[in-house]
């Protein structure tokens, strides 16, 4: 960068300032700043301009003390841009594109990108056709997504939503996309959290951890999601498909209320400002599924909200929802009852995650929910006391299962064809005469079994590509499955027949 | 009152020492109206400005019938001139040396010719600039010093 004084001399204009709180400077002079443009102060600080006043400009200082005032400012006739390349893969960065960990070597990528880029029209969009696997089946199965969606992830603090985003990570990451997990004003410790995890499960070279910690100037941490979605835009232009994780736009919405508190601009509900949907917008309007140089390629992205006590009608939630493509509501209820992952299917959207579905999984997710209902109903009437039929019964201890089926460990994904396959067995009345441990142990030696034998694995992925629907799946599975089991040591409760199916 | 009432006064401001000190004399002015035995305005102005600017000051009263008024309005009048005198626009020359007083003179002359009778010069002194100047106004910044020139001549 040049010096301060080529910066006045190149520019012929100086300004001066007048005052200046946190992460906030007013400044008098340089009639031509633009919006977004680079500023430098005398004593080295670097800052943007965010916004033009009649008498003086307001710039967003990237410094954590204030800078002094009378100070003199230049302007730099440069948009704020910042280095995107496939050499920050496996690196945890701040905004700027510098590695947290100084001490390790590392070259800049020399390609820079500008961070509030107008996001794509209509005629750059594509209609979401392709699925995409977050590994958890739950949510595969009930909320399908697709590739290009905008998903809100919600729910309270510690109801395990940081762990559903890593197991969608790890699949994404192991199905060859890249992921970019935006951690916005973190502890330092779950930072190094983060790159711990996904170090563990060998995929950090296809993820890029942009953080900024909760000492940073409040200015960094606003910007912290805006710098991260040019990286993905970036990488959607190389020709790749891209997930990206905000983490969280609570914090993001809290610290943007403070920079506009001070720039005194008037508060709105909560003190928010008025334009906070604005600046949630912009941003997740840059996710979508494009038409981009190389052919379609996809941002998935995944905000995360926080609600307090399960209010799903908080100001932030409410937006978000408003302008994503569905939710994931974790609740807090179903997590105090031991359900893992805690997502309620019943409060959760997808709006376009249906489209992209097979019939196949179509019919399953058909299935499934209509059971479900059933399901919940006559669970609300057995708190009656009533004496429960064979039926009832049956439906209890069916969708007990189900529930069972549904539970997974955080660091454990499976794949689609896998999800069917257990689904098929478990609707077929495979585990109908044995208890839920048994299905949790058997599902896992499945899990172990598809992971470690290729030939396992591919007659299940046969037999899923062949079912059309869920009564072919059943069909094939009362014929294939037998033998396919007893390689593994699975025997049928003796009941093959579904029950289930006919409820 | 009117604001361009103090238009002769400011013309006769050169620089913001000048402009500062008006500003610290009126303050004691104001202050001494309040005084049991009260000194005639025109001896208080003449004890505290060089005798141009007194005298314009003098003129201005006059004018306005104000050397006889009570000292809330007079308080009122030099109030509005100490606002007059802090707006006005700095052009801010940094140059190599101490200027002499025709130079200051033909430099606020010409200023004010230019930016209008306002426009007061505030000087800060860079020998290292060798000689030349560095000229800021209203947000513009000038650097034609003679040490520019060779850094550039050196860099090329």
């Amino acid at each position: 960068m040049a010096k301060f004084t080529d910066y006045l001399q190149s520019t012929g204009e100086i300004g001066y300032v007048n005052e200046a709180v946190s992460s906030l400077a007013y400044v008098s002079g340089l009639p031509g700043a633009k919006v977004n443009e680079v500023i430098l102060f005398e004593s080295g600080e670097s800052g943007i301009v965010d916004s033009l006043e009649e008498d003086y400009i307001q710039v967003l200082v990237f410094a954590k003390k204030p800078v002094k005032t009378e100070t003199k400012v230049a302007r730099t006739n440069q948009i704020f841009t910042i280095p995107v390349g496939s050499e920050y893969l496996s690196q945890i960065i701040d905004p700027f594109g510098n590695l947290l960990d100084k001490f390790k070597p590392f070259k800049k990528p020399t390609t820079y990108a500008e961070i509030n880029q107008i996001p794509g029209g209509i005629n750059k969009r594509k209609r979401i056709s392709k699925a995409f696997d977050t590994g958890v089946t739950l949510v595969d199965m009930l909320i399908t997504l697709g590739k290009g969606q905008r998903q809100l992830i919600i729910g309270d603090r510690k109801t395990g939503k940081t762990n559903f985003l890593y197991q969608t990570v790890m699949t994404q990451a192991q199905q060859g996309n890249l992921c970019i997990y935006v951690a916005i004003g973190k502890k330092r410790t779950d930072i190094k959290a983060i790159e711990r995890f996904f170090a563990e499960n060998k995929i950090l070279d296809k993820v890029i951890v942009v953080a900024s910690t909760s000492d940073d100037p409040t200015s960094i941490i606003y910007l912290t999601p805006y710098c991260a979605m040019t990286m993905a835009e970036y990488f959607r232009d190389q020709g790749q498909d891209v997930v990206i994780v905000l983490d969280d736009l609570s914090t993001h919405a809290k610290f943007y209320r403070e920079i506009a508190l001070l720039a005194r601009r008037f508060p709105g509900r909560n003190s928010y400002p008025a334009d906070i949907f604005y600046a949630h917008a912009k941003l997740l309007e840059r996710a979508g599924n494009f038409i981009a140089n190389k052919g379609e390629y996809s941002i998935t992205c995944f905000p995360v909200v926080e609600t307090v006590e399960g209010d799903l009608t908080g100001y932030i939630p409410t937006n978000l929802i408003s302008m994503t493509d569905g939710h994931i509501y974790f609740d807090i209820e179903m997590f105090s009852k031991g359900r893992r992952p805690a997502i309620n299917p019943f409060l959760s959207v997808s709006r376009v995650g249906r489209q992209t579905q097979s019939n196949l999984k179509r019919s399953i997710n058909r299935e499934i929910l209509s059971f479900l209902s059933l399901h919940d109903r006559m669970e609300k009437f057995s708190h009656f006391g009533a004496e429960a039929t064979t039926n009832i019964k049956d439906i209890l201890s069916t969708g007990e299962r189900i529930s069972t089926f549904f539970d997974q460990e955080p660091e454990r994904v499976y794949s689609i064809s896998m999800q069917i396959f257990i689904f098929g067995l478990l609707w077929s009345g495979f585990w109908n005469n044995k208890d839920y441990n048994q299905l949790k142990i058997d599902i896992k030696k499945i899990r172990e079994m598809y992971l470690s034998n290729p030939t396992f694995r591919q007659t299940t992925d046969k037999i899923t590509e062949k079912a059309e629907s869920l009564n072919d799946l059943l069909t094939i599975l009362t014929q294939e499955s037998p033998r396919l089991l007893q390689t593994i040591g699975l025997t049928s409760s003796g009941n093959s027949q579904t029950q289930n199916s006919k409820t | 009152m009117d604001a361009s009432l103090f238009t002769p006064f400011l013309t006769q401001l050169r620089t913001t020492a000048e402009a500062n000190n008006v500003v610290e004399q009126i303050d004691e002015i104001t202050n001494m109206f309040y005084k049991d035995n009260q000194i005639p305005i025109s001896k208080l102005l003449s004890d505290r400005f060089p005798s141009d600017l007194s005298s314009t000051l003098e003129i201005i009263l006059k004018n306005n019938n104000l050397t006889e008024g009570n000292p809330t309005v007079l308080k009122t009048f030099f109030e509005r001139l100490q606002t007059a005198v802090r707006s006005c626009d700095v052009l801010s020359l940094t140059l190599a040396h101490n200027p002499t007083q025709t130079l200051l003179n033909n430099l606020s002359t010409y200023a004010k010719q230019t930016f209008g009778n306002k426009t007061i010069l505030e000087i800060n002194l860079d020998p290292t600039l060798i000689a030349g100047a560095i000229v800021t106004f209203q947000g513009n910044y000038l650097d034609a010093s003679i040490k520019r020139k060779l850094e550039e001549y050196f860099t090329k």
